[in-house]
């Protein structure tokens, strides 16, 4: 099946050489630095996307997530000196261990209650940051964090860093369409779709919960720990309530359930205020109208699960055919 | 025939309600057995109780003698037990494959790194599973197309081989014929004969008279959350509480 | 010994539990009748405010006339809310629609969009500074009573929340509006089929429960003599979590736990520092709804 291998290839190449060519053309860093942006959100968003758009799980507090995950890369770097292939990883776990244990109160809660505690938690964690001065200097943030760079080897720059998170948006894009593109997706979508009869069903969705939950959080360190470094300092300010709410704009404009839709989604609303430059202060207010007009005429995003599956199904027909892999897409 | 479910003592209570009262029954291997009773009587909330929805306030329910009250429903699923529900709950954003394969994968199991690992053999398994009660139901051809989109007649086959790729030693039916029509209710007793006789044992709720008496070797009635009676067909068709339940005295009349 | 100081205290605390009530019952009224979250709720407090303070700085009108200026921005807001971010959802009239969890979350997303919207905007028109309540209307004037000390704030903030309460009673239960209020909370679709106009009984409900938190707002702007844009989102929150608290359906509940909430943050600063009592407020959200699902006085659900 040559078609399903060229889209990938396709998509790396173009993260990988065909962009970067472009943005050096541009002739600035600014662009890689968009750009770099545009990632970490990215990689945020799908993992937000796994959680909230593939097992229905409405996370209000995600930013908070990636909140513990920017810390932790920060304190480690800055205090215990650190190099960023291990805070990257650790930022995650750490964020990933967190997540469950704040989570695991709320597994029995659905829909409504789950979203506002989840909401309860990210203020929480925000409250937290911004209080806690003695371990993360409440609101004076964290400055001179180390960026992306191997004394001896390289510096950082804006192009590493743009390369850095491309590759770790590889990475983070490949496990989750992998575990979206197989049974295990199949059972999380039957969570997000009717959960009580998912369990009658044989499905242990506490277990389920806890593990997407694990890795959802797992990324979102990882993209806060990028955050860190790339940009040099952070402050509680940068992981409140305000965060979550856009990163839950960019899952349903793009399209819930859907890992295109979550790059897609996260690349508008934030390429679009940085193109229209002058209107920069507005950007909340765009995304507050994208996301309404969104879900008023586009209730499942421009790629949308379900949608997507129809043209899916419109293409390929007949395929669904015994010895095709219908249960791997 | 060994008894594979057995219903002993069970009630339960909803705050003042007692809705299941000093229930006792059984269920033997290969058996076909109905559950009927007016409405209100408590049918739905013993297949509840069965199934692991609800807890019990007191009484045990076994399964092949291990005890099966008390676990969660994944878990009573795992054993072996499939239902289907009263008000269709199948996923309608998903494929019917898909949704088949719900039943198969909470047979098998589901593993975070195996799906990471795109273990090979495991998604052998639940494809095979899943095509197989797709096939037992007659829904292969349709297996592309989005739940949503079945007629209601096959929607019911649908939740049907979602339960059956549980692998199944009970199956639990909870108003099957409920909306069908006389064609499609012969089918579906036929239908579900054929699956006893291929090995899975019977229990299922039904209000269309018809249907149980010819279908099912025993009844039990069910009035008010209390057994009334429990027996073949014929006895139960002259079982004097059984008319009462159903018809009100003579004074009534 | 009658400890002055604990009192004091207690009677700041209900002052703020009274203002965290008047929200809640916006709340409460609003997810009693569409079974949906009002994200938005806490802009009206913010926009009751604003109101006021433009009438003050526009003609400095006398006080209660600030306070029905309030009310009447809370209820125009009130309208337009129901019209923008919850109509346009209610395109179908059967049950299993009206109560699905597609049509709540989108609700909750729009509500969610349409508060960014606004609190955006009024960011970019007034600038997002705290604007200061000018000097007559601050109602710090000390009221000595015995060996306490209130604030006038506080005695408006009692007097208009006590009354507001009075005529919400009085408005459910004795007039046509309250009634279909009412039946419109227990049974939609019976409702409709009684003949009750569910489009209307809505709308009054949106408007009834913001008028509410306007008020609120401009009661807490005036005691506490500035405001800013995004002053609605943290006692949103605790409406919320006073809402949740209170078992989500109780107007009665929801005061309570208001009250309680209120005193026990006010209590709180005794121990704690100012930053963290906010965290009080989120934590008794989330462990009310991880161990008292059904609210600490509501009625018993199987799941929720």
């Amino acid at each position: 099946m040559n078609g399903s291998r060229l889209a990938p290839l396709l998509a790396l190449g173009t993260l990988f050489a065909v962009l970067p060519l472009v943005l050096y053309a541009s002739g600035s860093g600014y662009a890689f630095r968009v750009a770099t942006t545009i990632g970490v959100f990215a990689i945020l968003t799908v993992s937000a996307n796994f959680i909230t758009g593939t097992t229905g799980l409405l996370s209000l507090g995600h930013a908070a997530f990636y909140g513990i995950g920017a810390y932790a890369a920060a304190l480690s770097a800055t205090g215990l000196g650190w190099p960023f292939w291990v805070t990257l990883p650790f930022a995650g776990l750490v964020t990933a261990a967190i997540g469950i244990l704040l989570a695991l109160p709320t597994m029995r809660l659905v829909s409504i209650h789950f979203a506002v505690a989840t909401l309860g938690l990210g203020e929480i964690i925000h409250v937290t940051l911004l209080n806690w001065v003695g371990f993360t200097r409440g609101p004076m943030g964290i400055p001179a964090i180390p960026g992306i760079a191997i004394p001896g080897l390289f510096k950082a720059t804006d192009v590493g860093n743009y390369f850095a998170v491309a590759v770790v948006g590889a990475i983070a894009v490949f496990a989750i369409h992998r575990l979206t593109h197989s049974y295990y997706g199949n059972a999380l979508r039957a969570l997000r779709e009717d959960d009580q009869c998912a369990e009658t069903m044989g499905l242990d969705i506490v277990r389920l919960k806890i593990e997407v939950f694990a890795v959802s959080c797992f990324f979102a360190g990882v993209a806060g720990a990028l955050w860190s470094h790339t940009t040099g300092y952070i402050s509680p300010n940068d992981f409140r309530f305000n965060e979550s709410i856009l990163i839950l704009a960019m899952i349903v404009v793009g399209g819930l359930g859907s890992i295109p839709g979550a790059i897609v989604g996260a690349t508008l609303l934030l390429a679009l205020p940085e193109v229209l430059r002058p209107i920069g202060d507005y950007r909340m207010i765009v995304v507050g109208s994208v996301m309404f007009l969104s879900i008023l005429f586009l209730p499942r995003g421009i790629f949308g699960e379900v949608s997507a599956l129809d043209l899916v199904r419109r293409q390929f027909g007949a395929a669904w055919r015994r010895d095709s892999r219908v249960g791997w897409r | 025939m060994s008894v594979l479910l057995e219903i002993d003592n069970v009630t339960r209570r909803f705050g003042g309600l007692t809705a299941v009262d000093s229930f006792s029954g059984i269920v033997r291997r290969g058996e076909r057995v109905g559950l009927i009773g007016p409405n209100g009587a408590g049918k739905t909330t013993l297949f509840n109780l069965i199934s692991g929805f609800t807890p019990v306030t007191s009484g045990e329910i076994r399964f092949d003698a291990r005890l099966m009250s008390g676990m969660k429903s994944f878990q009573i699923a795992r054993l072996g037990v499939g239902r289907t529900f009263q008000n269709l709950r199948i996923f309608p954003n998903m494929t019917v494959f898909d949704n088949v394969s719900v039943g198969a994968i909470g047979a098998a199991g589901h593993s975070l790194w195996q799906a990471l690992a795109r273990n090979r053999s495991a998604a052998e398994g639940v494809s095979a599973g899943t095509w197989a009660a797709l096939e037992r139901t007659g829904l292969t051809g349709s297996a592309g197309q989005l739940a949503a989109n079945l007629s209601y007649g096959r929607r019911k086959y649908l939740e049907i081989a979602r339960a059956l790729a549980l692998e199944p030693e009970l199956l639990i039916l909870d108003e099957p014929a409920a909306g069908l029509n006389d064609t499609e209710t012969a089918d579906l007793a036929g239908f579900v004969e054929r699956l006893n006789a291929d090995g899975t044992t019977v229990l299922l709720v039904e209000h269309d008279m018809g249907f149980v008496m010819n279908l099912c070797q025993r009844v039990m009635v069910m009035a008010s959350g209390r057994k009334i009676a429990d027996g073949t067909p014929a006895e139960i068709g002259r079982d004097r509480q059984v008319l009462e339940a159903y018809l009100g005295t003579e004074e009534d009349a | 010994m009658f400890d002055a100081f604990f009192f004091q205290q207690l009677v700041n605390g209900v002052a703020v539990g009274l203002v965290y009530a008047l929200m809640a019952i916006g709340f409460t009224l609003i997810f009693g009748v569409l079974n949906v979250v009002n994200f938005a709720h806490g802009e009206v407090y913010m926009i009751g405010a604003y109101a006021g303070l433009l009438a003050i700085t526009a003609f400095a009108p006398p006080l209660f006339v600030v306070v029905l200026i309030a009310l009447a921005a809370g209820a125009l807001t009130g309208f337009g809310l129901e019209r923008i971010a919850f109509r346009p959802f209610r395109r179908f009239r059967d049950e299993a629609s009206l109560k699905s969890k597609a049509m709540r979350e989108a609700t909750l997303l729009s509500s969610l969009a349409v508060s960014i919207i606004a609190r955006e905007a009024v960011e970019l028109v007034m600038g997002s500074n705290m604007q200061p309540i000018p000097q007559e209307y601050l109602l710090l004037q000390p009221v000595e009573i015995g060996a306490l000390t209130f604030a006038r704030g506080q005695f408006l903030i009692f007097g208009v929340s006590v009354v507001s309460l009075l005529a919400l009673q009085w408005l459910l239960n004795r007039t046509r509006i309250g009634l279909s209020i009412r039946a419109v909370a227990n049974n939609p679709i019976g409702a409709m089929y009684v003949g009750i106009d569910t489009n209307r009984t809505i709308i009054a409900t949106f408007v009834i429960g913001s008028m509410l938190g306007a008020v609120a707002g401009i009661l807490v702007g005036l005691y506490q003599g500035t405001i800013f844009p995004g002053m609605g989102f943290t006692p949103g929150v605790k409406a919320f979590v006073a809402m949740v608290m209170g078992g989500l359906n109780s107007i009665p509940g929801a005061v309570a736990c208001a009250m309680i909430l209120g005193v026990s943050e006010a209590l709180a600063t005794n121990f704690i520092a100012q930053g963290w009592a906010d965290l009080i407020a989120y934590s008794f959200l989330v462990i009310t709804l991880v161990f008292f699902p059904t609210g600490l006085f509501g009625a018993a659900r199987e799941r929720i």
